[in-house]
C-alpha cells in the first residue's frame, strides 16, 4: 500500500509542477499577486510529495519489499541496513529520483529563504524549476519508474553491487546532486532574468548564495567521489579522466568560474551577460553530464545502470532546456544593458583571466569527452581520448592559472597595480621556491622540473597566507591592531583565501603523489617482507572470512620502520554471494598524509600471493585541499551579507553611494 | 582491480561486452608466435564485424556475462611474472603501457587492466622492447596491428585536428573577444552619452 501511495504522490508532485512551471509566470506578466504566490506554496507541495515518494522507496528498500521490481534488482534481505538506504540511489530509478528530490529541495529553499527576492522574479525563478522538475517527473513516470510490481514476489533480491556497497556510496552521490543540481538555480535565475530582461547587480548578490553551495557540495562530491574510487577500486588511481568523471567535472569547473565572474557582476557590474551566460553553460553542463551517466551513451566504468532508450528520453529534455536556454539568451541578450568598464590589470581583470582559463579548460575537457563519440557517429572510425591527453592539455592550461591565481586578491578593483602586487609575493615566491626544493631534497627522487610542480603547490598556499597578511597589514602596524583589522573582514575574505589555500594543498598532493611514489609488484609468501616508502610490509598469511552477504580470503600484513612494529593491516579479495561478484578490499594505511596501499593479486601455484604496494606519499593532501575548499565554501556562506540576505533593489542602489563599505572588501 | 571486475558486472552495456566479445573469439588464435602474440588485429577492428544490431546480441552476451561470471579470476595489471629483468627497459614498458588502451575495458590503459588481451599487449610490448625497438616503434607496431582506436592520447591527424586545436581555438576566441571588449568600451561610452543627449532633445521636442 505504502508504494501505491509513493506512487501516486509522485503522479501528483507532476500536476503540482506542471501548473507551478505554468500559473506564476503568466501571473508574473500579469503581475497577478495570487498567481505569483502560488509559487511558493505550490514549490513547497511539490518538495513534500517527492519526499513522500522518495519515502515510500526508501521503506520498501528498508523493509525489503522484493515485489517491487526496482527493490529485487538491488537489493538483498541480508544487506548491512546502511546499504539499504544508499541502495535506493544505487541504481537508475533511485538516482533519478533523488536527483528529483534535490531539484524540488531547491526549489523549497529559494521558497522558503528568497522573502526578499522581487515577486516576479521570484515566481519566474520557481516556474523555471518546477518546469525542469516537471521534465524529470515525465521521465521517472514514462521511463525509469521505481514503484512498478513483480507477481509473484520473489524471496529474496538480487543484492546491490557490491562495488556500491559501501560508506562512499552512501554519501557520495547526494553530495554529488547536491552540487550538480544546486546549479540548476543558478539556471533558472538566468533565466527568469532574461524573461525580464533585467539583470544588475542585486541579481548577482541573489544568485552568490546559490552558485557557493552548489560549488561547494560539488567540490565536496567530486572529492569524495574520487577517495572512493580510490580505496574501492583497488589500485591506487584517484582520477582516471573517464568520461562520468569528467561529467561532474565540467560543471565544477564552469561552476568555478560562475563564483568568479558573478563576483565581478556583484562589485563591479560588469560581465553581466557573460555570467548569465555561464550559469546557463553550468547547469546545462550538468544535465549533459546526467544525460551522459544515465544514457550509457560513453562507455566508462561508471554506467552501472544503463539503457539506451532512456538516453533518447534525456537527450530530449537536454535540447529542449539548452536549446530553450541558449535562444532565450541570444533572444534577449542583446536588449540587457551591459555596464561597467574595466582595466586589465585590476582584480575583474584577473577574475576574466580566471574565467578565459578556466572556460577553456571546460571547453577542452567537453570535446576530449565528446569527440570519439561525435567522430564515430560521423565517421564510423573509433578512436580514443584517454588520461594521457587530457593530463597533457588540461595541465598545461592549468599552470598559468595557478601561477595568476595569489595575484588575484592582492591587485584592486577598478585600477591595479601589478608591480606592488609583484613586489609584495616576491617572498613568497622565493619560500615556495625554497619550501619546493626541501622537499624534493628530503624524498628525493622523480625529475628535478618536479620542484617547480611542487613549488606551484606551495605557492597557492603561501600566496592565499600573504592576501591575509597584508589584509591584516601584518608587519607594519602592531600585531594586535592587525589582528583587529583581520577578524574586521568579512567572511568571504577569508573564504576566498582559504578556497585557494585548499588549491595549493591540492596541486602539492598530486605533485607529491606523482613524483615521489612507488609502486612494487610481487609475488610473497608468507614471511616475506617488501620494502617501501621507508617501511618494511611483512606478510604474514592468509584467512578464510564470511561477511553478511560475502565470503572473503584475507591477506594480513605487519608494518615495521625499522624493527618497530607500527602497525598491521588486512588486504582481502572479497566475493558477493548473491551476484558471485568478487571485488577486492585494499588494506590501507595512513602516515600523516601519506599512504601505504596494500593490494592483493592472484594465488601462484606454489603458495605465494601476488601483493602489490604503492606507497603514496602526501597522497591525503588531494581531498585535504578539496575539504579545505568546501570548509571555505561553508566560511564563505556564513558571510552575514549572505545571511542577512541580498538586499532590495532600491536599498541595493543607496548602497552604492557608500563606497567606504565596497572598499573594505 | 578497477580492472578486475569491472568488465564482467558491465557487460550489459553494448560497447564492452560487444568489444568483449571479439577478444573472446580472438584470443585461442592468438597464440600462434611465441606463444603470446595476439591475433591480426584487422579483425578485430573492423565495424562490419560488429553485430548489425546489439538487441540481437543480446543473448549472446548474457551467455557471455554468465561465462565470465564464472570463469576463473582472470589476472591481475601488470604480474611479477610480465616484469623485465632491465630496469629501464621495464619502466619505458610501463610509460608505453600507460598509453595503450585496453581494448576490451572500458577506459583503461593496458598497464591497469586485467583482462587477459591486456596481458598479452603487454608482454607484446615488452618483447618488442627487448628486440630493441625505440618506444615509437613499439606504438607504431601496436597500432599497424590494433589502430588508432588503441591510443589512449590520439596522434594528430585530418580526423583529430579538431580535438587537438580545441584549447588553442577556444583560448584565440577568448582572448580576441575580450580585446574586442576592451577596445570597444570606450567608444561605446562616447556612443551612450550622444544617445543620452539625443533622448533629451527628443523629449524637449515632444514636449513642445
Amino acid at each position: 500500500m505504502i508504494i501505491e501511495i509513493g506512487h501516486y504522490a509522485l503522479v501528483l508532485a507532476l500536476a503540482t509542477a506542471l501548473i507551478v512551471s505554468v500559473m506564476p509566470m503568466i501571473g508574473a506578466r500579469r503581475g497577478d499577486m495570487a498567481m505569483m504566490t502560488l509559487a511558493t506554496t505550490g514549490s513547497l507541495a511539490l518538495f513534500a510529495l517527492v519526499l513522500m515518494s522518495f519515502g515510500a522507496l526508501t521503506w520498501a528498500y528498508v523493509v525489503s519489499d522484493f515485489s517491487v521490481v526496482n527493490v529485487w534488482e538491488n537489493s538483498h534481505s541480508l544487506m548491512p541496513l546502511i546499504y539499504k538506504f544508499s541502495g535506493v540511489w544505487g541504481n537508475h530509478e533511485g538516482s533519478m529520483m533523488l536527483w528529483l528530490l534535490i531539484l524540488c529541495l531547491f526549489s523549497a529553499m529559494v521558497a522558503l529563504f528568497g522573502r526578499n527576492l522581487p515577486e516576479t522574479l521570484k515566481a519566474n525563478v520557481l516556474a523555471v524549476q518546477a518546469l525542469i522538475a516537471s521534465a524529470f517527473l515525465f521521465f521517472i513516470l514514462l521511463t525509469s519508474n521505481p514503484f512498478l510490481r513483480l507477481d509473484p514476489a520473489p524471496a529474496e533480491g538480487q543484492d546491490l553491487n557490491p562495488v556500491l556497497q559501501d560508506l562512499g556510496l552512501a554519501i557520495h552521490p547526494p553530495l554529488l546532486y547536491l552540487g550538480y543540481v544546486g546549479f540548476s538555480v543558478c539556471f533558472s535565475f538566468a533565466v527568469a532574468a532574461l524573461i525580464e530582461g533585467r539583470i544588475d547587480a542585486a541579481w548577482a548578490r541573489w544568485v552568490r548564495p546559490w552558485t557557493l553551495a552548489a560549488w561547494t557540495f560539488l567540490t565536496a562530491g567530486i572529492a569524495m567521489g574520487s577517495y572512493w574510487a580510490y580505496y574501492e577500486l583497488g589500485w591506487g588511481g584517484w582520477w582516471f579522466w573517464d568520461p562520468v568523471e569528467n561529467a561532474s567535472f565540467m560543471p565544477w569547473l564552469a561552476g568555478t568560474a560562475l563564483l568568479h565572474s558573478a563576483l565581478v557582476m556583484e562589485k563591479r557590474e560588469a560581465l553581466k551577460i557573460w555570467t548569465v551566460l555561464l550559469a546557463i553553460i553550468t547547469f546545462s553542463l550538468s544535465l549533459l553530464g546526467t544525460f551522459l551517466v544515465r544514457s550509457g551513451v560513453l562507455t566508462s566504468v561508471h554506467s552501472f545502470a544503463t539503457d539506451p532508450t532512456r538516453g533518447i528520453f534525456i537527450l530530449c529534455i537536454l535540447a529542449i532546456f539548452i536549446g530553450g536556454a541558449f535562444t532565450l539568451f541570444a533572444w534577449r541578450a542583446p536588449s540587457l544593458k551591459s555596464g561597467g568598464l574595466f582595466a586589465p590589470i585590476s582584480r575583474e581583470g584577473a577574475l576574466v583571466l580566471n574565467n578565459l582559463i578556466l572556460t577553456v579548460a571546460t571547453g577542452t575537457v567537453l570535446t576530449g569527452t565528446l569527440y570519439p563519440l561525435v567522430l564515430e557517429t560521423l565517421t564510423g572510425e573509433k578512436i580514443s581520448v584517454g588520461a594521457p591527453f587530457f593530463n597533457m592539455t588540461f595541465g598545461l592550461l592549468m599552470l598559468p592559472l595557478l601561477v595568476a591565481v595569489p595575484f588575484g586578491p592582492l591587485l584592486a578593483w577598478k585600477r591595479g597595480d601589478l608591480l606592488g602586487a609583484l613586489q609584495r609575493l616576491y617572498l613568497v615566491a622565493g619560500l615556495s621556491l625554497v619550501a619546493g626544493l626541501v622537499f624534493f631534497y628530503i624524498y628525493n627522487g622523480g625529475p628535478i622540473l618536479s620542484i617547480f610542480g611542487l613549488a606551484l603547490g606551495f605557492w597557492g598556499m603561501f600566496g592565499a597566507v600573504a592576501d591575509l597578511w597584508y589584509r591584516g597589514n601584518f608587519g607594519k602596524v602592531k600585531l594586535g591592531v592587525a589582528f583587529r583589522r583581520l577578524s574586521g573582514l568579512p567572511r568571504s575574505t577569508f573564504g576566498t583565501a582559504l578556497a585557494h589555500f585548499g588549491l595549493g594543498v591540492t596541486v602539492l598532493g598530486i605533485f607529491a603523489a606523482t613524483t615521489f611514489g612507488t609502486e612494487t609488484v610481487t609475488e610473497m609468501k608468507p614471511g616475506a617482507s617488501v620494502d617501501a616508502g621507508g617501511y618494511t610490509l611483512t606478510f604474514d598469511g592468509m584467512r578464510e572470512a564470511a561477511g553478511p552477504n560475502y565470503t572473503e580470503s584475507r591477506g594480513h600484513f605487519t608494518v615495521k620502520r625499522g624493527s618497530v612494529s607500527v602497525a598491521e593491516t588486512w588486504s582481502s579479495k572479497r566475493l558477493y554471494t548473491a551476484r558471485r561478484m568478487p571485488t577486492t578490499e585494499a588494506g590501507i594505511l595512513s602516515f600523516g598524509a601519506s599512504q601505504l596501499y596494500v593490494s592483493l593479486g592472484d594465488p601462484m601455484a606454489d603458495g605465494g600471493i601476488v601483493v602489490r604496494i604503492w606507497w603514496k606519499p602526501f597522497i591525503l593532501c588531494i581531498w585535504g585541499g578539496a575539504l579545505v575548499m568546501m570548509f571555505a565554501g561553508f566560511v564563505s556562506l556564513s558571510d552575514r551579507r549572505l545571511r542577512v540576505g541580498a538586499p532590495s533593489r532600491k536599498a541595493k542602489a543607496a548602497k552604492v553611494v557608500k563606497p567606504g563599505l565596497e572598499a573594505a572588501e | 582491480m578497477k580492472a578486475l571486475f569491472f568488465p564482467s558486472f558491465l557487460c550489459l552495456s553494448q560497447e564492452s561486452s560487444r568489444a568483449m566479445s571479439m577478444a573472446r573469439k580472438a584470443l585461442p588464435t592468438a597464440r600462434t608466435r611465441c606463444d603470446w602474440i595476439p591475433v591480426t588485429s584487422t579483425g578485430m577492428r573492423k565495424g562490419k564485424a560488429l553485430p548489425a544490431s546489439w538487441t540481437a546480441g543480446l543473448f549472446a552476451k548474457l551467455v557471455l556475462c554468465i561465462v565470465l561470471l564464472l570463469a576463473p579470476l582472470p589476472a591481475f595489471a601488470v604480474n611479477p611474472d610480465e616484469i623485465l629483468p632491465d630496469a629501464t627497459q621495464e619502466h619505458r614498458a610501463r610509460e608505453i603501457s600507460s598509453q595503450l588502451r585496453c581494448m576490451v575495458c572500458q577506459n583503461q590503459s593496458i598497464d591497469d587492466s586485467n583482462a587477459d588481451l591486456a596481458r598479452d599487449l603487454r608482454l607484446l610490448v615488452r618483447e618488442r622492447i627487448k628486440d630493441g625497438d625505440s618506444d615509437g616503434q613499439v606504438i607504431d607496431y601496436v597500432v599497424s596491428r590494433y589502430g588508432e582506436f588503441v591510443l589512449l592520447k590520439p596522434r594528430l591527424n585530418a580526423r583529430t585536428i579538431i580535438l587537438w586545436a580545441m584549447p588553442v581555438l577556444l583560448l584565440l576566441i577568448g582572448g580576441l573577444s575580450l580585446l574586442a571588449v576592451l577596445r570597444k568600451r570606450p567608444a561605446q561610452r562616447t556612443v551612450a552619452a550622444l544617445t543620452a543627449e539625443e533622448q533629451a532633445r527628443i523629449e524637449d521636442l515632444l514636449k513642445k
